[in-house]
C-alpha cells in the first residue's frame, strides 16, 4: 500500500491513506508523532536488554532429529499437501541486485512445512548445483520453522563447506534448544569458512549458553585470522566478560585489525576497564586504535 | 532501429566511405559495438586501438595538436543565436573585424533520417538538426581587393570533425585516410556558410581563418575552437520529466501504482516480459545528455555492460526516436560495481574553488575500467571514487543520495544513511511492537528481538565508525560540503552472511535514503522513499515511527510517498531507486557556465 504524506512549508503532515488498508488517523499535529503513543515512548532499560522478556515462540518446532525423521517428513508433507508440495519442489531462486546472489522470494516460502521441501531439495540436488543448493539453505531460517535440528540433520550429512557455512548461518536467529550446541559444534569444524560463519551467528541472540561461550573463547585464539577476528567482535557483542584477560592481551597483537577489534570488545563488555585501559596505554601505530584510545580517553 | 554497430562493407562509394570511418569515428567515442577492423582507421586518428580510453585520447590529441591560442571570442552572438546558426561577430566599416568566436555543438551520432547509420556517416539532410552553421558574414569581405581568398587551417583532431561548404565536405574527415586540413574559397559576394559536425562527445579542433591575398600572403587570421558538447549526466537538481519501472505484475503493482498516481503520464511501466523481469532499472541505463547552442539536445542512454534482462530497454524505447544516442562503453568482465546504482551524480558544487555547475560524478571503486576512462574523459563532471567494498551490492545509492533544499545554502542536502540515529530511533520505540515483515525474512518478530541483537548493534556501530564516517570526510573534501549539508538519516544495516558477502552490509529496515527524487515541471515536488515497514499488520505508515521521523527530517516543499518495495526489491537487496530509473532536464548551458572544466 502506498500512503502519501505531504510536507507543507510549516511542517504540518497531512496524510492521505490512499487504500482501504491504512485504517489509522491522519496525524494533523505540527511536529510528526506516533498515532496513539507519547512523545516520548517507553524505552527498554539496559536491564530489560540483557535480560529480555520471554515472548511468544515465533518459529514452529519441526521436531526432525535425524534424516530417516526428514524423509518421512517429506513423503507425509506430499501426502497431506500435495499442490504446495509440489509447487515448492520446483520453485526457483531468483537473481538478486548481486547477480551472484541468488534467494528464493515467494510467498509459500513462508510457511515451515516450506523447510521440510527445502532441506529434502538440498539433499537431492547434485552438489555441482552450487547457487541453488546455496539459496536452500539461505531460505531455511525464512520459513518460520524451528530449524536447528533440521539444520543439525544437514550439516552432519554435508560436505561441501560452502552449504555447511550457509546451514550454519541460520542458526543466527533460532530459537530451538540446540543452537548454542550446533554453533560450538560448527566453531570447531575443519573449514574456517564454516567457522567464520559460526562466529558471525553466534553473536545475534543474546545470553548464549555455557558452551557456546566455552566454543567462543576458543575461536578467538582460532588459527585462520579471519575467525580470530569475528570471534573477537562476537565476544564483544555478547558481552563475554571472560574473555576480557585474553582480549587485553590482544592489545599488543601484530595485527592492527585485531588490536582494534580487541579494544572495541573491551569497551563494549567493560567500558569503565577500557577506559582505564586508555588512560595508560601508549599511543599505536595504527591511526584507528588511536582514535578509539583518544575517544575512550575523552570520556575519563 | 539504432544501433552502435555499423553494417559490414557494402557496395558504392557512400557505404565505403561510411566503412572507412567508422573504425575511427566509433573508436574515438571509445564505444566497444564498432564491428570495423581498427586497421582500417585513418593514420591521421590517434584513436587506433580499440579501446574505451580512445575518447580521452582524441580529445587530448586535439588539444595537443592546437598549439594556437584557441581564443576565439568565447560567447560571441554566434553562440548564443536563437536560431542556431552562428552570426558575425560584427564589422568595423573599412576595416572589418576579422575576428570569429568560438563554436560549439553537438556529436552527430544520431540517427535523425532513421536510416539505420549514425548522422556522421550521412550527408547533411532536412532531418539532420545537429550540425551546426557557422556563418560569415559578406560585410568579413568588405575591403578585399579582387584576388583576395580565405584560407582556413584546421588542426587538432582532424579527422573528428567535418566541415561543409556549398555541400561538400571542405576540411576534416571526408572519407579519405588523411583528413583535409586546408581550405581556400573565393567568397562569392555573400554570406558564406560553413556547416560544422563532430564525431564524438567532446571532440576538438581549431580552426584558422585567414585573409590572404593574391599571392598566400596572410593579411589578417583569427583562430577559433570548434568543441563539441560532453555527455553530461544528470543530478536530482535537475527537473524530472520522465519515470520508468519494470512491471513485475502482481509482486510489485503496489509501487507501480504508487508511481502511476503520483506522475500520471509522465510515467511508464515497462512490461516485464520485454525485459525478461529484470526490476533493476536503475542499473542498466543511464540517462544523460550533450547540448548546444539554439537549444539543441542529444539525449543519450549509457547502456552498461551489466547486460541482464533491461539490456533491450534502451533499443526497444529509444532505438527509433531521433535526437537519441545508445552507447556502451567498457568491456568487462563485469561486476556489481558496473550497474548504474553505482553511479551518481552530486548537484552543483565548488571544491577548491573550482566551481562545478553540473556537479561531480560519484561511484564506487572497481567499476569497469573502460566506463571509467570515458567518464573521466568528459572533465566537466570529474569522477570521485568511493569506497563501497564493504556492501553485498557495492552501489553507492545505498547510503547516500541529494535532495533539493532552496532554503540551504548551497541549494541542496546530502541524505546519508547514519546507524547511530537508527538504533536511536529503534531504542525508543516500543519493544513489544510486532514487526510482521520483519519476522517472516529477518526473524525479528518484535522490535525487541531487534533492539536485543547484539551482533546486529555491534556491527552497525563499527559501520559508522569505520566506514560511513570516513565515506562522509571524503564526500566533505572532494564536494566542499560542510555539516550543515547533510541530513542524517536513520538506518540500520544488515550483516549478511552468505557466501562472498559474508560480513558485508545490506539494509535491513527498507533504506529510506535510496529514494527517487520526483521533482517534476508541475505538481508537487515528490519524494518515491522505500517503505520501512517498522509497524505492525494493518497499520498505516502514519504510525511508523522511522517514516515519521524521515518526513520530519526532509527540508521543506516535499512530498513523501512512501512505496512498499519489499518483496520484489528489498528481499532481492534493493530498494525504490534500484527500481527506477528518471530523465532529466539539462539546466545549465556548459559552454557558458563550464568551460573553466573543459580546458
Amino acid at each position: 500500500m502506498n500512503t502519501l504524506i505531504k510536507r507543507s512549508q510549516t511542517l504540518a503532515l497531512v496524510l492521505a491513506a490512499l487504500t482501504a488498508c491504512d485504517g489509522s488517523e491522519p496525524a494533523t499535529a505540527s511536529q510528526p508523532r506516533i498515532e496513539g503513543e507519547a512523545a516520548s515512548p517507553a524505552r527498554l532499560s539496559p536491564t530489560q536488554a540483557e535480560n529480555p522478556a520471554p515472548s511468544a515462540p515465533s518459529q514452529r518446532a519441526l521436531e526432525i532429529v535425524d534424516l530417516a525423521g526428514l524423509d518421512a517428513a517429506h513423503a507425509a508433507l506430499q501426502q497431506s499437501r500435495p499442490e504446495f508440495a509440489a509447487k515448492l519442489a520446483a520453485l526457483e531462486p531468483t537473481t538478486t541486485r548481486n547477480p551472484e546472489f541468488l534467494r528464493f522470494n515467494d510467498a509459500s516460502l513462508h510457511d515451515p512445512d516450506a523447510a521440510i521441501v527445502f532441506a529434502a531439495r538440498l539433499r537431492e540436488t547434485p552438489a555441482d548445483q552450487r547457487a541453488l543448493r546455496l539459496a536452500l539453505a539461505e531460505a531455511l531460517p525464512r520459513t518460520g520453522a524451528q530449524i536447528d535440528e533440521l539444520i543439525g540433520v544437514l550439516y552432519e550429512l554435508e560436505g561441501e563447506a560452502e552449504i555447511r557455512a550457509q546451514l550454519v548461518a541460520g542458526l543466527a536467529r533460532s530459537e530451538g534448544a540446540k543452537r548454542d550446541a550446533l554453533l560450538a559444534r560448527a566453531l570447531t569444524d575443519a573449514s574456517p569458512e564454516v567457522r567464520f560463519s559460526a562466529t558471525i551467528a553466534a553473536s545475534r541472540r543474546p545470553a548464549p549458553s555455557p558452551i557456546l561461550r566455552d566454543a567462543l573463547l576458543l575461536a578467538i585464539s582460532d588459527g585462520d585470522a579471519s575467525v580470530r577476528l569475528r570471534a573477537t567482535r562476537s565476544a564483544g557483542a555478547l558481552g563475554l566478560a571472560e574473555a576480557l584477560p585474553l582480549l587485553e592481551s590482544r592489545l599488543e597483537d601484530a595485527d592492527a585489525d585485531l588490536r582494534l577489534h580487541s579494544l572495541r570488545a573491551i569497551r563494549r563488555i567493560d567500558l569503565d576497564r577500557a577506559r582505564a585501559l586508555a588512560a595508560t596505554r601508549p599511543s599505536d601505530e595504527d591511526p584507528r586504535v588511536n582514535r578509539e584510545l583518544a575517544q575512550l580517553s575523552q570520556a575519563n | 532501429m539504432l544501433r552502435t554497430r555499423v553494417p559490414q562493407g557494402g557496395a558504392g562509394a557512400h557505404l565505403l566511405w561510411v566503412s572507412r570511418v567508422c573504425a575511427a569515428s566509433l573508436l574515438a567515442l571509445g564505444l566497444t559495438g564498432c564491428q570495423q577492423d581498427p586497421s582500417e582507421a585513418s593514420s591521421d586518428d590517434d584513436t587506433s586501438e580499440a579501446s574505451g580510453s580512445e575518447a580521452e585520447a582524441s580529445s587530448e590529441s586535439g588539444e595537443a595538436e592546437a598549439g594556437t591560442d584557441t581564443g576565439g571570442e568565447a560567447g560571441s552572438s554566434e553562440d548564443t543565436g536563437e536560431s542556431g546558426e552562428d552570426s558575425d561577430s560584427g564589422t568595423t566599416g573599412t576595416s572589418p573585424d576579422w575576428s570569429f568566436g568560438d563554436h560549439y555543438g553537438l556529436p552527430n551520432i544520431d540517427d535523425d533520417d532513421g536510416n539505420g547509420n549514425i548522422d556522421w556517416f550521412d550527408a547533411p539532410n532536412a532531418s539532420d538538426d545537429d550540425p551546426r552553421d557557422m556563418v560569415i558574414g559578406a560585410a568579413k569581405f568588405d575591403g578585399f581587393a579582387a584576388d583576395d581568398r580565405v584560407r582556413l587551417r584546421l588542426a587538432g583532431a582532424t579527422s573528428q570533425v567535418r566541415l561543409w561548404h556549398g555541400g561538400s565536405p571542405v576540411l576534416g574527415d571526408e572519407g579519405n585516410p588523411a583528413p583535409l586540413t586546408e581550405y581556400i574559397f573565393t567568397p562569392s559576394g555573400g554570406d558564406e556558410t560553413f556547416t560544422i559536425e563532430f564525431a564524438a562527445f567532446l571532440d576538438e579542433a581549431t580552426l584558422t581563418l585567414e585573409h590572404i591575398d593574391g599571392s598566400d600572403q596572410v593579411i589578417d587570421s583569427d583562430t577559433l575552437r570548434l568543441l563539441a558538447s560532453p555527455l553530461i549526466l544528470n543530478h536530482h537538481l535537475q527537473t524530472a520529466e520522465h519515470v520508468y519501472m519494470t512491471s513485475m505484475g502482481n509482486s510489485n503493482a503496489d509501487m507501480v501504482d504508487g508511481y502511476a498516481s503520483a506522475l500520471g503520464a509522465a510515467f511508464t511501466a515497462v512490461p516485464g516480459n520485454l525485459v525478461m523481469y529484470d526490476q533493476w532499472m536503475q542499473d542498466e541505463p543511464e540517462f544523460a545528455t550533450a547540448t548546444a547552442p539554439g537549444g539543441r539536445r542529444l539525449d543519450t542512454v549509457i547502456d552498461s555492460i551489466r547486460n541482464r534482462g533491461l539490456d533491450a530497454f534502451p533499443e526497444y524505447y529509444f532505438g527509433d526516436e531521433p535526437s537519441w544516442f545508445i552507447g556502451t562503453w567498457g568491456t568487462g568482465p563485469k561486476s556489481t560495481l558496473d550497474s548504474f546504482g553505482n553511479l551518481e551524480i552530486s548537484p552543483p558544487v565548488t571544491v577548491g574553488g573550482v566551481e562545478y555547475p553540473f556537479g561531480r560524478i560519484y561511484y564506487g571503486g572497481g567499476m569497469d575500467q573502460g566506463m571509467v576512462a570515458f567518464l573521466e574523459s568528459q572533465k566537466i563532471q570529474d569522477p570521485i571514487e568511493i569506497d563501497t567494498s564493504w556492501l553485498c551490492v557495492q552501489h553507492v545509492d545505498e547510503f547516500m543520495t541529494t535532495v533539493a533544499d532552496p532554503t540551504s545554502a548551497k541549494g541542496f542536502k546530502v541524505l546519508f544513511a547514519d546507524t547511530v540515529s537508527g538504533y536511536a530511533l529503534l531504542d525508543a520505540m516500543n519493544g513489544s511492537q510486532s514487526l510482521p515483515r520483519f519476522g517472516a525474512d529477518y526473524n525479528y518478530p518484535s522490535v525487541q528481538s531487534m533492539q536485543t541483537d547484539g551482533g546486529l548493534r555491534m556491527h552497525n556501530d563499527d559501520v559508522q565508525i569505520d566506514v560511513l564516517n570516513p565515506l562522509k570526510a571524503q564526500l566533505m573534501a572532494e564536494l566542499g560540503l560542510v555539516e550543515e549539508d547533510f541530513i542524517y538519516i536513520p538506518t540500520i544495516f544488515e550483516e549478511l552472511n552468505f557466501g562472498s558477502c559474508s560480513g558485508k552490509s545490506v539494509a535491513l529496515i527498507p533504506g529510506t535514503v535510496n529514494l527517487i527524487v520526483g521533482n517534476l515541471e508541475s505538481g508537487s515536488p515528490t519524494l518515491f522513499v522505500p517503505d520501512p515497514f517498522m509497524r505492525g499488520s494493518g497499520e498505516g505508515v502514519s504510525s511508523d515511527a522511522f517514516a515519521n521521523d524521515f518526513v520530519a527530517r526532509m527540508p521543506d516543499g516535499w512530498d513523501v510517498t512512501f512505496l512498499d518495495n519489499w518483496d520484489t526489491y528489498h528481499v532481492a537487496l534493493g530498494e525504490v531507486h534500484c527500481g527506477t530509473n528518471v530523465i532529466r532536464t539539462p539546466a545549465a548551458n556548459w559552454w557558458e557556465v563550464g568551460l573553466h572544466l573543459l580546458e
